[in-house]
This record gives C-alpha cells, structure tokens and sequence, in this order.
C-alpha cells in the first residue's frame, strides 16, 4: 500500500498568518498539511479557506484528538466529523497520533503518552480497526513528545510502532522533532531507535525546532530546525520510502521566505539521495 | 494492569493541579479518597513528579496560548504577562470541553475579566468592553449560531485603538454601541451590523 502512494515532496504545516503568501504565490510549498480539528466545528468563512487551499494544494488532514489509545473506545461524534473532512478533502492519506486526549469524562487537552504494552496495542487496534472500516483511506500514525513515560512498560517505543504498524497496515508519520527531544529528555540514541523502526512503513516526515527550559527541551515547534534534527532528516530521507516531509512551524513565526529555505533544503537533502 | 482506569487517574491528575499535589504529597491517601485502586495509584506514583508537573504546567501554557489568539486585543490590552497570571488562576477552576476547546475556553475566560470591577482587578476600564467584544466575535464564529447581540458602552473601534495605544490608562470615550452578528443562511457569511451613539 505505501508503494503505491504518490511522492507529495516537502511541505508546510497550514497555518493562518500565511495564508496570502500560499494563495498568491506558494512557489516552493509542495503540499500543506491541515490540523483537522481547525475546521470540524469552524464557520462557513473557514471552510471555504480549505477550499481555496485545496484548489492550489493537495491537503492532508492532521487530527489531533480523535484519541486511538483510548481505552473507553473512540468519540463516535468526533470520529464522524473527522471522517467527513477526510472525505472533503480526499488525501492519499490522513493522520493522527499514537496518543490518547481524554478518558472518564476529562479532555486532557493535548497528546497523552500510552504504556508501551499489549494491553495497549490491542487498544490502538481496536481504535485503529474501527476507523478503517468507515473511510478506504490510508491513516498513518504519528510519535509523540513525552514529558514522562507511563509505568509498566513491556516493549520500547520502536517496538511497539514497528508491532502496531505491522497489525494495523498502517504507515508511519515520523516526527523526527520528537524523536529527538525525547531522545534528549529521556537518554536514548535516536539512531538506535531508528535502527528498530520498520523504516519502509515511514510513510511522512514532520521537523521543526523547539526550544530549552532548564535541562528540558520543549516541542514548542517555536525555532529553525537545529542541526541535530537536520542529521536525522538526512538519515530518515536515506533509508526510508519517505512521499512527504512537512516543517511544522506553530509559534515565533518568521517570515514566510525562512520557512520556504528550510523546506528548500530539504528538498536539496532528499535529492541528494535520490529516492 | 488497568489501562481504562490508569487512564482516567491520570486524565485527573495532569488536568486538576490541587489534585495534582496532593496525589504527589500521598498517592495512597488521594487514591483512597478518590476511589481509586490504590495499586494502580501506586503505578501512577512511580512517575517522577517534576515530570508529572511539567506535563500538567504544558497543559495550561497550551491554553493560554490558545485563549490568547483567541483574544488578541484582550491579550495586548493586559499584556503578556497580567494576561497569563489571570488565565492560570481561571485554568485551576475551569476544564475545557470539545471540538472547539479553545473557542469556548477563551470565551469563558473573557467572561470571567468582564465580571472583574476595574477598581478590584487594576484592570483597564474599558476591558470589560473589551472582552466582551471578543467574545461576541468568537460567539459568532460558531457555525450553528444564526445570531449574536451585543451592547457595549464603547465603540469597539476605540476599544481597538485603547488595545493598541499600549496604555492601560488611556480614556476611552463612552459611546453606547449595539452590535448584532447575523448568520442569514447555514452556510453563508456572519454579517456585523453595528450602531453606535457618542454621549456627550
């Protein structure tokens, strides 16, 4: 299935205060990648921003809280809409996170971490199942920032992506921003990580730059790209069937000419190795 | 090891920062008086609790973050750092619902700063306006409003321009304004009608 999907290039993560530079003139943005969740209860007026975007871009729906490592089962409300704009929009895939947002009647509000167990994957199956049974297109999953890891895990994080993938069918969107904040807040290699990933699943790549609190690194997605997540770009577009690579600018936005270099180069680093 | 109830505990304890401390302080007690399994407390209490903070602080950054562009004029009318104090003492008593979270967290935290009296909070004394217009605003962005009414004692043009001026001190002259938003159709634009009227 991920053979057959087609080669998108490097993009940008939508966000509002660009949208002139990307109607007018977005010569260098090869695709756009939309938070979902901007446009499941938005007004007509942004509805039809998607639609104007759409007319310019392939769009690739980013979901935020349809919450697949919920234990309770996923929101059949959300799960709906979510669905619908996936229909709206029809990507060559759509995406969310290996993550749950709510559970007893509380939203968290963000991307909770999951154990890394069977008790675990069976949930994501499940969840994953179920929305595969309402839309034919393809869903890949993402890796998350954690500030802790929950108790009692049985597998490490690459395992458990490598098995979750393998039971789902599902592609990989690998944030390789994460993958190194984690690595830093957490004392892991990345590249050992990596070494365990099944890299032919790598469907996406996100990257972006964070920012230092103290000892901690923060996925603030607030600064350029740092050299270290450059290093792992270069690694990932190496060795995996990457078909997109979007930079995920949220906070501090410069102008829109810094982002278009940052998404040049990494159209010069994948053409480099020829994939 | 429950997953469902592991899950639920710690929905509760990153979203309520009391909850929170005192879980820290004695995992078995808060378990006890919650219902919990105390075994699994006792799972959740392995966490380091710097790391169980920090996730539960990232969680109200977000919303504030959120809630301030949401209400760009409020934000620029407090500033940084009165809007972010304020909105960490509104988070520790309120949660957020729903697709459009922060839509209805910032309206809910511009409520709270227009039921502030000036003279209590140091606030501006047209931020209540203030507030209440950007509220109005994110009321009307709500696709299944058809229609949202609003009176104001200032103009909001001149509410903007206090926002702007960087001066809290700054005097806004009293103008009765009426402002209705009108959806006429379910998929057509929000249309702004507006009548002010000077006092003199």
């Amino acid at each position: 299935m991920i053979a057959t999907l087609p080669k998108l290039g490097a993009g940008l993560g939508f966000r509002e205060p660009y949208r002139a530079e990307l109607l007018l003139d977005g010569d260098g943005v090869d695709f756009l990648e939309v938070i979902a969740d901007h446009y499941l209860a938005a007004p007509p007026e942004k509805l039809r921003e998607l639609d104007l975007l759409a007319e310019r871009y392939t769009l690739i729906p980013h979901g935020l809280n349809l919450s697949l490592g919920s234990a309770e089962g996923l929101d059949p409300a959300y799960r709906d809409r979510l669905l619908a704009l996936v229909r709206r929009l029809d990507p060559p895939w759509w995406s969310e996170h290996v993550a749950f947002t709510r559970a007893g009647g509380v939203d968290i509000g963000h991307l909770a971490p999951l154990p890394f167990t069977g008790e675990a994957l069976e949930v994501l199956v499940a969840n994953i199942a179920e929305v595969q049974g309402l839309t034919d297109r393809p869903l890949i999953l993402e890796n998350i920032t954690y500030s802790f890891t929950f108790p009692g895990s049985e597998l490490d994080e690459a395992d458990f992506l490598g098995e979750l993938v393998e039971r789902t069918g599902c592609g990989l969107l690998l944030d390789v921003t994460n993958l190194y904040i984690n690595a830093v807040n957490h004392r892991f290699d990345p590249y050992a990580f990596l070494a365990r990933l099944p890299l032919d699943r790598v469907v996406q790549l996100h990257f972006a730059g964070g920012h230092q609190q103290g000892e901690f690194l923060v996925d603030s997605h607030s600064a350029p790209t740092p050299p270290e997540v450059w290093s792992l770009l270069d690694h990932m577009l190496a060795r995996a069937p990457v078909k997109g690579v979007i930079l995920e600018r949220d906070e501090e936005l410069p102008p829109f000419a810094l982002l278009l270099e940052e998404i040049a180069r990494v159209r010069q680093v994948w053409g480099s190795h020829a994939r | 090891m429950s997953l469902p109830e592991l899950q639920r505990m710690l929905a509760r304890l990153v979203t309520a920062s009391d909850l929170r401390e005192g879980f820290l302080e004695n995992p078995a007690g808060v378990a006890r008086s919650q219902g919990w399994d105390t075994h699994l407390a006792g799972v959740l209490a392995t966490v380091p609790p710097h790391q169980l903070r920090r996730y539960g602080e990232s969680l109200v950054n977000k919303r504030c973050r959120e809630a301030a562009r949401c209400l760009p004029l409020t934000f620029k009318a407090l500033g940084e750092s009165r809007f972010r104090n304020r909105f960490r003492e509104y988070a520790g008593e309120s949660a957020t619902r729903g697709t459009a979270r922060h839509r209805g967290d910032a309206i809910s935290f511009a409520h709270v700063l227009r039921s502030e009296r000036p003279e209590a909070s140091r606030n501006p004394a047209w931020l209540a306006d203030l507030a209440a217009y950007e509220a109005a605003l994110l009321r009307a962005l709500d696709p299944r409003r058809w229609i949202v009414v609003l009176t104001l004692g200032h103009s909001p043009r001149d509410l903007a321009k206090a926002a702007h001026s960087g001066d809290s001190a700054v005097i806004v002259p009293r103008c009765s304004s009426f402002l209705v938003w009108i959806r006429l159709t379910r998929h057509g634009p929000c249309r702004l009608f507006r009548l002010s009227i000077p006092r003199s």
